[in-house]
Formats: structure tokens, sequence, C-alpha cells
């Protein structure tokens, strides 16, 4: 008797749990260096890998990665990787953003032999996406082949997904913890620096911080001739001259300070060693990696060709304004944190030198740098938009001699000034030019405004008789003169200031000189406005940047906090209303299987809102959440006033539409989202919905309704950080529920696999444990179960008179079912066949026992024979088994013990007839189950009763088990190539 | 395994395609569950293109037909039976529970 090992069941906590242990832990830590030597020790420790790499991408470069990695000698030491270098699957992941699995390195050709570390037998490569963005990768090695099964790599790409939305929070930390601390630093200084004149004692200061924020060897600061700003690029590189210089630790004879004088020399050096010049072309600041180019200082200080530099540009409106450097001997000095804080400084230093520049400028006339340190102190200590506005407003009239002025903000993205605060006009003039449709597509003088960024002044040309009347009734504008200055702030335009003269003021100033003047005089007051204006805007976007983070962090927080999804999900829906201010939300769960949407959690309805709704809703019953799963696509619904939640359903996807620009930054940069234009004025509720998306898998839709009509350009922009903070938090809620169903697959099969194993075990524990030993009879028994159990059974019993009863039956069902119910015929024929002699009675009676318990017609074939072991003599009844097969040791011609019963279970009162035969010394009986005749091969042909009779007929017969195991190895090599799909089970009983 | 329903006369004929194993046996279970759901008895199925009946698919025609002959409501009838599924029936002694017919005009026409 032989019974093969079992199949091995799986017991051990399933890859997913593991892998959810390991999200649960690393998702929520912020520090960036600890998250990813984390991730790589547990992945390493928890799964054995022989390598685990997290390579991360660093600034703005997609092709160099900084590399950290675990192997089973330890933790490596931090390195850079250029994937345009790397022909292996770790490059080819980065440059197409796609998981690599290798099952077999030794066999997968797509990469060339080198492509692998020695002992990585297999390997899977995962990228790691926000959005489009890509962050870095995840490489796991593991030294056997096939390590990664499909479910497992399910699980580690979730693990990825998870990992990115961790290195995205710990990115969003960093940059707003260096923000935070250069604006703390630099504000100060720069405030000081406004009313400075001297541009080398600015660039003094700076340094001086600098030394605080970075650690360098030397800095330097390059600034370009501005005269040369409009040249080719050639020209405009070889134009830079050093503008500054510091060493921490100047040697005794230095000879670089003639270089910040001689600008001949500094513009030679500057072409010469010309690493710097990248991040002028590309206006990006750049970190320079181990045999780059050099750039000046390290070929001054002679540094070896590891030293590290660091470069921002310094911009202006977009131009180039110069480059500031800071270089140490030591290699991989520099990293993502250090451009984050150069780049700042570098934005505070453009804005100081601009400033200062600009005072240079007017220095020459004393009464005009008195009015713009009068505009500057005035606005320096004012810390909200509509003070400033007004402070503005009321000071400019009298500083530079107007009778009235109204300031315009600009729109950027409604492309549309509007009023904000005026003075000197009176109230019916300042509702008027409230009223006033500032758009420059409608507008001409704002148009020009926009277009030529230098004053316009208001005439009969150029403003239409209607707006003369309507705007501006009793004007005469051949005596009033209305003029139009630009704000121009730093970078940008951010308004316009109408000011308007009085007739006899300009009648004394006609002379072009003082005119000219004026205009000076005015456009410099609105450009220190116009900065005062941008700081503040800087300041509330920092607030607001800062905000973003701390609230995706707090939802990330939840997630991380909570076990189950509902509660997540109702944590989300609770925090995004606080969040954002928005009136309700609410979030549905796709399901695929039933093709519904299942209402999920929600905040902010009534009972009667969401009465209407069934828990489940058809997608066609909801065409918002259809349009929205479809597309996978932010999609708005403008609501009417009075549309409450119980006609959302009846919204159309007609009366729907997408953002026509939303999209996310790369690599912890702001989330982009641009309304588009004229799509609505702004002042409408809007319903928003939001895909709940793994991947290209939209899971679900979050709904969110606004509160109250919005109002004015401001709450635009309010609208679009909504968006923004909202598209955040869902990209977390999907994780959620991306993981709830991975973990409830997970259990499902680990459940389906404990019930299957529970079934073989009972099996097993009801068959004879061993045969027993019978004078003149040589008996064997194979029985080798399929992976589901599939219903065999056989039992050997002693009966009265040394009698000996074999039994081989097959329930006509699966699993835990047929288990049990082979239990059930087991007892009832052991209880019977103690009562009866005759088999045929045997099987009548448990027929009938049987009847009560059988359901949707479960049956039984049976085949009981029982042998006198003295005699020889078998009497059997076979109720629709597979007919045992009687092979005479003197006869070609197998005998076939056919039915004598129907199949049991099924009807009452069934007619069971019994046979006898006698068994010769050298004649056999084989007994199977269809297992064996109904084995199908790879190539779908059935193994069949004749392959079997032909095994028989074949060969001298020396012992049961020898037949048993030629038939089984038969069986086996015809089915090479599938699995076992039922139970197979032959018994051999010989005469000796 | 591939099915096709159509309703003829008063019955259904059921057409099926291909192997009736443990694998395809709940289909054709629910397919013909839910024509006796619909108070329909009398099925005819033609199982002239069935390759293989498995024990499975003995209790799936078993189980069908003792639903059909209760209360003598109807009948399964089977069509066009392929000799190696005959023989399973006769193994397992379930031939004397079917009616066997040629096509399914004749079966059609004993059901009237």
């Amino acid at each position: 008797m032989s019974h093969p090992p079992l199949p091995p069941s799986n017991n051990q906590p399933s890859d997913f749990t593991l892998i959810e242990e390991i999200s649960r832990s690393i998702l929520s830590n912020l520090d960036r260096e600890s998250l990813l030597n984390s991730s790589n020790t547990l992945l390493h420790q928890i799964f054995g890998f022989s390598k685990v790499a997290i390579y991360t991408t660093r600034g703005h470069d997609k092709t160099v990665l900084k590399k950290v990695s675990v192997t089973t000698e330890g933790l490596d030491p931090e390195s850079i990787y250029h994937s345009e270098d790397d022909l292996g699957p770790v490059g080819w992941s980065v440059a197409h953003r796609e998981t690599v699995h290798i099952s077999d390195t030794s066999t997968d050709d797509r990469f060339p032999p080198g492509a692998y570390d020695q002992h990585t037998c297999s390997e899977l490569v995962l990228p790691l996406l926000h959005g489009e963005a890509l962050l870095g990768i995840l490489d796991l090695c593991a030294e056997v082949t096939a390590a990664f099964t499909p479910e497992s790599v399910v699980a580690f790409q979730h693990l990825a997904d998870t990992l990115a939305i961790a290195i995205r929070n710990a990115n969003l930390y960093r940059v707003e913890q260096s923000r935070r601390l250069v604006a703390e630093r630099l504000q100060d200084t720069i405030g000081a620096i406004s009313i400075d004149i001297s541009v080398d004692e600015v660039l003094d200061h700076i340094f001086d911080e600098l030394e605080g924020f970075l650690p360098w060897e030397a800095a330097a600061l390059w600034l370009v001739d501005t005269d040369s700003a409009e040249a080719g690029i050639e020209q405009f590189i070889s134009s830079f001259h050093l503008a500054a210089y510091r060493q921490k630790h100047p040697p005794s004879s230095t000879g670089i300070g003639h270089y910040v004088q001689d600008f001949d020399a500094a513009r030679q050096l500057f072409s010469q060693y010309p690493w710097t010049s990248q991040v002028i072309t590309q206006k990006q600041a750049a970190v320079r990696i181990e045999s780059a180019e050099y750039e000046p200082f390290g070929a001054l200080l002679g540094f070896g060709n590891r030293y590290s530099a660091l470069a921002a540009p310094l911009l202006l409106h977009g131009q180039v304004l110069g480059v500031i450097v800071c270089v140490d001997p030591e290699p991989e000095h520099y990293d993502d944190d250090s451009i984050d804080i150069l780049e700042v400084c570098a934005g505070y230093i453009s804005n100081a030198i601009e400033n200062t520049r600009l005072y240079s400028a007017a220095h020459d006339q004393a009464w005009i740098t008195t009015v713009l340190l009068q505009v500057a102190e005035a606005t320096q200590s004012i810390t909200t938009m509509d003070d400033l506005l007004e402070t503005i407003a009321s000071i400019l009239p009298d500083l530079i001699g107007a009778s009235a002025c109204a300031i315009f903000l600009w729109g950027a993205s409604i492309e549309t000034f509007y009023y904000e605060a005026s003075s000197g006009f009176d109230s019916d003039q300042a509702d008027r030019l409230q009223a006033w449709d500032a758009s420059p597509a409608s507008n001409a003088p704002f148009q020009q405004l926009l277009e030529g960024r230098s004053p316009v002044i208001l005439d009969n040309e150029i403003i239409s008789s209607e707006a003369a009347a309507t705007i501006f009734p009793g004007y005469n504008f051949d005596k009033d003169v209305l003029i139009l200055f630009p704000l121009l702030g730093r970078n940008v335009l951010s308004g316009a200031i109408l000011v308007k003269f009085l007739n006899s003021e300009l009648a004394l100033s006609s002379a072009q000189e003082v005119w000219d003047e004026k205009y000076s005089l005015v456009q410099g007051a609105a450009n220190q406005a116009a900065n005062a204006i941008e700081n503040l805007q800087l300041i509330k976007s920092q607030a607001e940047e800062a905000y973003i983070s701390v609230a995706l962090l707090q939802v990330a927080q939840a997630v991380v906090s909570l076990n189950q999804l509902d509660e997540i999900l109702a944590t989300i829906v609770r925090i995004t209303p606080i969040l954002v201010g928005v009136k309700r939300c609410i979030i549905y769960i796709w399901d695929g299987t039933q093709q519904v949407f299942n209402q999920s959690q929600h905040f902010g309805f009534s009972k009667n809102d969401l009465s209407g709704f069934g828990q489940a809703i058809k997608s066609s019953d909801f065409p918002l959440l259809a349009s929205i799963k479809q597309d996978g696509r932010i999609i708005y619904h403008v609501l009417e006033p009075l549309e409450t939640p119980a006609r959302w359903r009846e919204i159309s996807s007609n009366d729907c539409q997408a953002f026509s620009e939303v999209e996310m930054g790369l690599d912890g940069e702001e989330i982009l989202v641009k309304l588009g234009e004229g799509e609505f004025s702004g002042k409408e509720r809007l319903l928003i919905g939001f895909p709940l998306s793994v991947k290209a898998e939209t899971l679900g839709v979050m709904l969110v309704e606004e509160e109250e009509p919005l109002k004015g350009t401001l709450s635009i922009h309010l609208r679009e950080k909504r968006i923004q903070i909202v598209k955040g938090i869902t990209q977390q809620a999907a994780i959620a529920i991306k993981n709830e169903q991975l973990q409830e697959e997970a259990v499902k099969s680990e459940r389906m696999e404990r019930e299957l194993q529970l079934a073989r075990e009972i099996q097993v524990a009801f068959l004879p444990k061993k045969i027993p030993e019978i004078a003149g009879w040589d008996i064997d028994v194979h029985w080798q179960p399929a992976r589901e159990v599939g219903g065999d059974f056989y039992d050997i019993l002693h009966l009265e008179q040394h009698k000996i009863g074999f039994i081989i039956a097959d329930v006509a069902d699966k699993g835990m079912p047929a288990a049990l119910f082979m239990t059930l015929i087991r007892t009832l024929m052991r209880a019977a066949a103690k009562d009866e002699t005759s088999p045929a009675a045997v099987l009548k009676q448990v027929n009938e026992l049987l009847i009560p318990d059988t359901e949707n017609s479960v049956f039984v074939t049976l085949f009981f024979g029982v042998i006198d072991p003295d005699t020889g003599t078998m009497v059997y009844a076979n109720a629709g088994h597979n007919p045992p097969l009687l092979k005479r040791h003197n006869q070609v011609e197998l005998i076939e013990l056919t039915r004598t019963s129907i199949a049991l279970g099924l009807f009452n009162d069934i007619e069971v007839g019994e046979r006898a035969i006698s068994i010769d010394a050298g004649d056999c009986v084989i007994l199977y189950t269809d297992g064996i005749t109904e084995a199908f091969s790879a190539q779908g042909e059935m193994f069949g009763v004749d392959r079997l009779k032909n095994l028989l007929n074949g060969g001298q017969l020396t012992s049961a088990h020898q037949l048993s195991s030629s038939i089984i190895e038969a069986v086996q090599a015809f089915i090479t190539g599938t699995d076992l799909s039922d139970d197979i089970t032959m018994g051999v009983i010989l005469r000796k | 395994m591939e099915l096709i329903v159509n309703s003829i006369e008063n019955c259904e004929v059921v057409a099926v395609d291909g192997r009736i194993d443990s694998y395809t046996a709940p289909q054709l279970s629910d397919a013909l569950n839910k024509i006796t759901g619909n108070k329909v008895f009398k099925i005819i199925l033609d199982i002239t293109a069935v390759t293989y009946v498995s024990s499975a698919g003995l209790r799936v025609l078993i189980d069908i037909q003792k639903k059909c002959k209760k209360d003598n409501q109807g009948e399964v009838y089977l069509v066009g039976i392929p000799p190696r599924v005959y023989e399973t029936l006769e193994l397992t002694g379930f031939v004397p529970q079917f009616k066997f017919f040629d096509d399914v005009p004749s079966a059609i026409a004993a059901f009237q």
C-alpha cells in the first residue's frame, strides 16, 4: 500500500499579509532616509531576498537615481546610479516605467547576461509611480528561480504603490521643511536689504545666511550683464561675470579674488569650465555628479574629480539673472534637500538683486527714493492682502500727486483683471469701477496693458463710447487724465493701477521731462507695490502648500492607523469637508462581480437625501458615476440652486464635464490644477466627482458637493487648491480600497486552502491505516488524492467467519461535501455489513439510509465484494461502479464484474442483485475508480478501459504491488503535463 | 462547453457542445435550473456534440430529471447520445431513467 505525500498546503501567512504589515509600517515614516532603509531591511528580512534595492530619482533628472540597498552582507552605502548606462531590467524599468519579472535569469534572454548580480536567479523590478511621475524603482533579487508567483507579483506591485505614496509624502514633508527653514532665515535679511543700496552688501548677507543652510567650501554668485540678456545663448553664457565669491578656509595667498574685478578673466574662466552653463540653459538647479565636467571653482581650488557642486539659476520674469554655485571637495555632498534649499534661496536672491537694482536706478532722484521708501515701509508689516491693497491705494495718490487711484489684480487662471481697492473716487464711481468688466478679451485698455506691459492712457480712442458712458459718466477724457499702469512684480504681471490726474496738475507739468519723471515715479511705486503683493502671495501660497502637505499627511495617518476599510473611508469622508470646506462627501465602491456601485461612507447627507438610493446601484441608474468610472477623470456638474442629492442620479452624462487640465507635478512638486477657461464663471456651485483609481483601474468614485456659491477670483484659486487636495486624498482612499480587495482575496484563498486541507485530512482519517495480512492472499491498494478531494474511498472489513469485505467507491462530488458524504457511507456500510451477510442486502439497506441525506442528487458508485479466503469464493454487488476486472491465471480474456444495481443515494426501493465468482490460485481482481480510466492526457485524450486491459494482459504477474505500481506509472506517464483532476484509487487482490 | 437554449413548442431545447465535467457541470446546472425555475419541465437535451460526461455531469442529468419528473410535471429527453456517453449511463445504471431520441423533432413530437 502506498500513500504519496499530500499536496503541500499553505498555512503560513500569505505574501499579501506580510506585505500589508510592511506597508503599514512604512506609510507613516516621513523621514526619507529612514523610510528607504527600513523598507529595504524589512523586505530583506521577511522575504529573505538576497538583495533589495530602492532607487530614487533626484531633482529634475530622471535618469540619475540614488540607490540604497541591502544584501546578505548588510546595508550597502548609498550610491549614484545612471539608468542610461544600465542595459539590465532596472534601466529598462526606468525608461519604460513598467514592471519587469524575471523568473529565471539563466533562461530569460531579454537582457544581456551581465545584467544580473552574480547570485540572482530571479528578479522583480517595480517602478514606483505616483500618478504619471516616476519616483523611483524597487528591485527585489532572489537566489532561487521562480521566487515570485503571479499572486506575489500583484502583492509586490501593491507594495510599490504604497511605497511611492510614502516617498511622495516624505518628499512633500521635506520640501515643506526646507521652505520653512529658508523662509524663516532669509525673509528678515531680504526685508532689511530692500532699503539697502549696495548690491555687494546684499550678496555678503546672502553668503552669511547660506552658510547656515548648506555645507560648502566655496560659494560664488555669477551675474549676467543685463544688456546681453536678449543675445544668443553662446554670447549669453560668455557674458557672465563673477559678482561675489566666498571661501570658508581661504589659504593665505588666494589668487581667486582678482576674478571679481577682472570681468574678462572671469568670463574666460566660466567658458573654460562649463558645467554651470547647463543650469543656465535648462533654467533648473543641478547637482554635479562624480566625473562630470568641472566648474570654475572646483578647478581653481584643485578639487579631485569626485568633488561636489550644486548650482541654481537666479530667475526673474523667466529670464536668467545669474547663477549661484556651491562647491565642496567631498563627493556626494549634495542631495535633493540641498537642491530645494538652494532653489528657494535663489528665488529670494533674485528678488533682492532686482529690488536693489530698482533702488539704484532711482537713486539719483532723492524724492523718488523717498516715495519708494514710503511704499516699502508702509507695506512691510502688513500681513493680509486686503490691508495691503487698501494701504497702497490710500497712500499712492498723495505720494505721486494724483487725485485718485484704483487697484485691479490679475487672475491668471480666469484671465481677467478684477477690482480690489481704490481711493479718491466717490463711492458711486468706485462701484462703477467694480462693475467694470476688466477682462482683456472685452476691454481694450486692459488688453493693451496686458500685451504691452506699459502704461496705457485712457482716451476716446481706446475707451469705447459705451464704457465711457456707463463706467465714466461725466468724464471728459481731454481734461481728466486717466492712466493705467501695470503692476509688474518679480516674476509676473500681478495687476494694474488706474491713476487719475487732475488736469490742473498736468497743466503745470506739461513739459515732457516732467511727464517722464512722473511716469517713472508712478511706475516705480507700482513696482514696489507689486513686489509687496507678490511677497504676500508667495507667503500665502507657501502657507497653502504647507496646508496641503499637512492635509495629505493627516489622511495618510488615518489610512495607516485604522484597520477596517469602513473606518478608513469614514475618516476620509469626515476629514475632507473639514480640510477643504465642502458641504457633502460620499464614496461609492465599484463591485466588479455584481457590476454595481455600492454606497459606502458619506458625510453631510440627511436620511432623505439618500433614501432614493439603494445600497447597490447599477451604472445605468447613476450616469454620473458611470461616466467617472468609464473615463477615470475628474468630472464636475454645475448644480442648480435647489438641486438636492436625491436628484443626483438623474444627472445625465451630457450635463457633466471633465476639467480641462488636471495635472500631477513631478516628484513632490505641487500638483497643477488649472480649471478650464470660460467653462463656468466660477460663481456656480459644483458637484465634483473623483475617480478612486489605482493605476488604470477605477475602484470607486468620491462625490464632493461644494458649499456656497463661490465669489471672485480668489475663490477660483481656492477651488483649484481644493481639487488638488481632494485628488491627493482620493489616491489614498483608492489604495485603501485596493488593499482591502487584495486582503479579501488572500483571506478567501487561505480559507479555501484550509478547507481543502481539512477535507483531505478527513478522507485520509477514514481510510484503512494498513492492509490486513491474509494467508494465501496478496493485497495492495494505491490511493492518490487530487488537490481537491475527489470523493474516492476504499475500505477493508473483517466479517464473520473470517470473511473479508472489500469496498471501493466514488462519491459524485468534490471537496468537503464529498469527504463528509464518504464518512457517512463508510459508517453505514460497516453497520449494515455486521447485520447482513448478503452484499446485495447490505447495499440495499445503505441506499435506503442514504436517501434522506442526499441533496442535489449526490450519488455514490460502490463495489462491495465479500471473499472467503479459504475457498476463494467472492460474492459481490456492484452499484454502478466501474466494473472490477477478474484476470484468470489461465485465461487471456478478462472478466468484468459488472453492475448489479443502479448507483446509490438517488432512488428508493431499488433492485440490487449479487453474483458469486471463484478466485483461484494465480487469479487476481483489479478494482479501480474512474480516476484511472477517465484520466486525460495533455492532448485531451482519455486513458480509457482498453488501455487498462492491455496493461493487464502483458507480462508475468509477480505481486499485487508490482501490478498496481505498473498501472499507476502508466497513468502518470499518460497524464504528464496536466494536473491530477480526480482522485486515483487502484486495488489489486491476488490469490497466491 | 457551450450551451444554446431554444424554446420550441412547449418545451425548452438545450443543445450542449463539449465536455460536461466538474468544471462545466455547474454552468449546465444553472441553465437547466433556470428553465425549471420558469416552470418549464419539458426539456430536450441535445447532447449530440458532447464528448465526455463525468460523474459530476451525470449528477446534473439525474438531478434535473428528478425535478422534471416530480409530480408528473414533465421529463428530460436526451437527443443524439454519443455511444461513449451512453456507456457511462449504462455503467452507473442510469439508462432506465431516460428516454432517448435520435433527433430534436422526434423528441418534440413525443412531448405533444
